[in-house]
């Protein structure tokens, strides 16, 4: 056994979430199992009934930098990455990577597709400039003053653990000594619509895992960790929140939008990212699952449990924190890490709400109800994507 | 619980990556004005045709990719229904595979990842998913096309396509988005989470894009001229003609290529640097080329400059990006003054992920050669004398980012 020569420490954690704006806000709410959805008020849109979100609905106060139009999304990641810097002195060769799919669309006016010209000359130009899902990387390091390497990612519901592990990647290969990593994404017309046409949305509170689920409810918010080698930031004498071990990626190579029904992409990657952090089934102390709601991930992802904890000794405790905040898209992955985050720093397994009637798998513990106090030592988090795509974080305290 | 299997608090964490692995380029194809090809494209530079695909007051250019049948370039490749950006994906990638002579049947598909570059991704079905919306409304919008919007989908096509179940992803660095894909590839392949990855980069043109370029006054004259000539942009840049087109690559560990016994090998990756100008503007592109010069020299990682045989520069006509490119290309003739300097995107246009792309040309030869013919005959002397020498591909982006890659 190496020592953690080579592990990442996550030393900072910004994040935007009606969850809390702060990991000890987080953990209060998850502690409290507050609920943060509700119906869209954000915006009109001609959904009826108004489909169920997370939303922020307080003013996101973010001035334009010269020479930039931020959108919605641009201002969660900045205000998420300012945070998550923190107390780090020299950003100036720290890298930056951000993950998004809605990017600059929530600026984007469905007649633009159709007459662009007329939208350009109406003032919709500068707006756009937003568009690109790389903007809100350069928005990010423009706003931090960093030179350092960049990268924006784009890889559906598993873009902000994708993000994280890229992030990791360049810490270890020599790229960069400091990484912020993570995704942003804000509620959107275009999205809300798109998850409706599919009849993926439930229009009441999500059920991860229950066997009554009907869908998903989309939400908004960002997160991002500020990461660097566990021994330089020892050496620095920074306060270590917690060390990524391990992550893992694959892909399902099954279909568009489903999932692969016997979990094998989800699983592949969940074994990958084990075998990078030199642990088996039995060291994993609780998954946090992705968990959507939807009839056909939620089966998938039960099984993908099925078959990497089969053999453990105990079955394996799963929740969703989809159950609080709906399905943040590119920055659910790393919500969701600061969720895990949260519960080993807080010694308590947080449960799915809502859940009641959970599916049958064997050697899968649903927690449900209420908090479970177990001193966890290691979690694991779980993220897919259309595409196929799947990404797994292990994390620990440090 | 937890630790059973290992002590608490401590790790041994099996991804370190050995900076001395190295990465082959084994398979390349291309989708580009001259068309699909396996290998380097060939062709002679061509003027940029007129748009036809949508209404426009007199002419409008550009260098567009004429359409083909994917099914007689690739037999039995279905791509119906798919958008431009993800069918290209497929053809290209099954002519890299082809060129690299790999048969997936005999290789462990699990840790064989892909890397998509792209800066708008699959914009057609944005634009689409728009008209769409604006007919019917946002609660009757097409479910088809939704999910195909996401910039993922033809990476996600691919794995689909060749059973590919290793790391999966889309880079969307804006103008430097095909030089990111490649140096994440090569950090899957020498981080050990991949063995290959298929690397794929390009972006197709649209009217919402095109009329873009256009209201932000960034088009060349050569897009509304009547008989244009050859594109040419080194003398004086007036403006850019916007191209569309793809790359695809196979990059492969030194032990997979020996395993397959594969012979062919275009270029060694030797390194690759991204970084930006942190005082850059959303549209504007780094205030100087001090920052690609530095991360040229990092890429090269000390090799002496002097084996350097060929810049690729991603110059494309404005005036404020091609002035970065050409004071790094300045600082690093100080290192390697034999060193040839090619512009592709002089016949293939301006697309956000055309690195590859304008790399494969460049190799083929094809671009506008920029600076002294001084460079270019020691750069071909040297190649007579077999010694291919280093390429450096060069990569600026409005936003400030840069990404210089190093190949032999």
């Amino acid at each position: 056994m190496s020592t953690a020569r080579d592990a990442v420490a996550v030393t900072g954690i910004g994040i935007k979430s009606p969850l809390g704006c702060n990991l000890d806000a987080v953990q209060r709410s998850l502690e409290e199992c507050r609920s943060c959805l509700s119906p869209l008020s954000l915006f009109d849109i001609d959904i009826q009934p108004a489909p169920t979100v997370c939303q922020i609905t307080g003013a996101l106060h973010v001035q334009n930098r010269k020479g930039f139009r931020y959108s919605r999304t641009d201002q969660l990641a900045i205000l998420s990455a300012r945070d998550a810097a923190g107390s780090i002195r020299d950003m100036t060769q720290c890298g930056v990577v951000l993950a998004t799919t809605v990017g600059g669309l929530t600026a984007v006016r469905p007649a633009v597709a159709s007459d662009p010209r007329g939208c350009y000359r109406g003032g919709d130009f500068s707006l756009l400039t937003s568009y690109q899902p790389g903007h809100v990387t350069d928005a990010v390091a423009a706003d931090l003053g960093t030179a350092g390497p960049r990268c924006a990612l784009s890889v559906a519901c598993a873009s902000g653990a994708i993000a994280i592990s890229t992030g990791a990647q360049m810490l270890l290969d020599g790229s960069t000594s400091l990484v912020l990593a993570g995704g942003s994404d804000a509620l959107c017309r275009f999205t809300l619509s798109g998850f409706n046409a599919l009849q993926a949305l439930d229009p009441d509170p999500c059920i991860p895992f229950d066997c009554e689920r009907k869908g998903l409810n989309i939400g908004e918010g960002a997160a991002i960790l500020a990461m660097e080698p566990l021994p330089a930031a020892r050496e620095r004498g920074a306060g270590v929140i917690a060390v990524l071990r391990g992550w893992g990626m694959s892909n399902d190579a099954y279909h568009p939008t489903a999932p692969h029904e016997g979990g094998a992409g989800l699983a592949l990657c969940m074994e990958r990212a084990m075998r990078k952090a030199g642990i088996g089934p039995n060291d994993v102390d609780f998954v946090n699952a992705h968990g959507t709601g939807t009839p056909l991930n939620d089966a998938a992802e039960a099984k993908a449990y099925e078959r990497v904890f089969r053999d453990r000794r105990e079955a394996i405790p799963v929740s969703s924190t989809k159950s609080y905040v709906g399905h943040n898209l590119a920055a659910a992955g790393a919500i969701e890490a600061v969720a895990t985050i949260a519960s080993l720093r807080s010694g308590l397994l947080f449960p799915t709400l809502r859940l009641k009637n959970p599916l049958d798998s064997n050697n899968v513990d649903w927690i449900k109800r209420q908090p479970r106090r177990t001193r966890p030592s290691v979690g694991m988090t779980v993220s897919a994507g259309f595409g196929g795509s799947n990404a797994c974080l292990i994390f620990s305290l440090a | 619980m937890g630790g059973a299997e290992s002590p608490p608090g401590s790790y041994h964490m099996t991804h370190q990556m050995d900076p001395g692995v190295p990465a082959y380029i084994s398979g390349l194809a291309t989708i580009s004005v001259f068309g699909p090809s396996k290998g380097l494209p060939s062709g002679v530079g061509k003027a940029p045709a007129r748009i036809t695909s949508w209404p426009t007051t007199g002419a409008r250019r550009a260098f567009l990719i004429e359409p083909f049948r994917p099914a007689e370039v690739v037999p039995g490749l279905k791509t119906r229904r798919l958008d431009r950006l993800s069918t290209w994906s497929l053809v290209a990638a099954s002519l890299a595979l082809q060129d690299a002579g790999i048969d997936l049947g005999r290789l462990d598909r699990s840790m064989f990842g892909v890397v998509l570059g792209t800066g708008y991704g699959c914009l057609e079905l944005s634009e689409a998913y728009l008209v769409n919306i604006g007919q019917y409304g946002y609660a009757k919008s097409d479910p088809i096309i939704f999910p195909e919007t996401l910039p993922n989908s033809p990476a996600g096509h691919i794995a689909r396509q060749f059973g590919l179940t290793g790391p999966n992803l889309a880079v969307t660095m804006r103008g430097i988005s095909g030089e990111a894909a490649i140096i994440h590839a090569a950090s899957l392949v020498r981080s050990g989470d991949a063995e290959r990855v298929l690397v794929v980069a390009g972006d197709t043109l649209t009217r919402t894009l095109y009329e873009w370029y256009e209201a932000g006054r960034m088009l060349s004259p050569a897009c509304k001229c009547e008989a244009p000539g050859a594109f040419r942009m080194c003398g004086e840049p007036d403006g850019l003609v916007p191209g569309e087109g793809i790359a695809a690559l196979v990059l492969e560990s030194e032990a997979a290529h020996a395993a397959r016994r594969a012979q062919k090998v275009y270029a060694r990756f030797l390194g690759g640097r991204i970084g930006g100008d942190p005082h850059a503007t959303a549209a504007g592109t780094a205030k100087s080329g001090r920052v690609l010069a530095a991360l040229a020299e990092q890429a090269l990682g000390g090799v002496p400059g002097a084996t350097l045989r060929l810049i690729v520069s991603s110059m494309n006509g404005l005036p404020a990006h091609d002035l970065v490119e050409r004071e790094a290309i300045s600082e690093l003739r100080s290192i390697a003054p034999g060193a040839r300097v090619l512009c592709p995107k002089s016949c293939i246009g301006e697309l956000d992920a055309g690195g590859l792309l304008g790399l494969a040309a460049a190799l083929a030869g094809l671009g506008e050669a920029y600076g002294d013919a001084e460079g270019a005959a020691a750069s071909r002397d040297a190649q007579a004398g077999g010694d291919p020498g280093m390429t450096l591909l060069l990569g600026t982006s409005a936003g400030g980012g840069c990404a210089a890659v190093a190949f032999r």
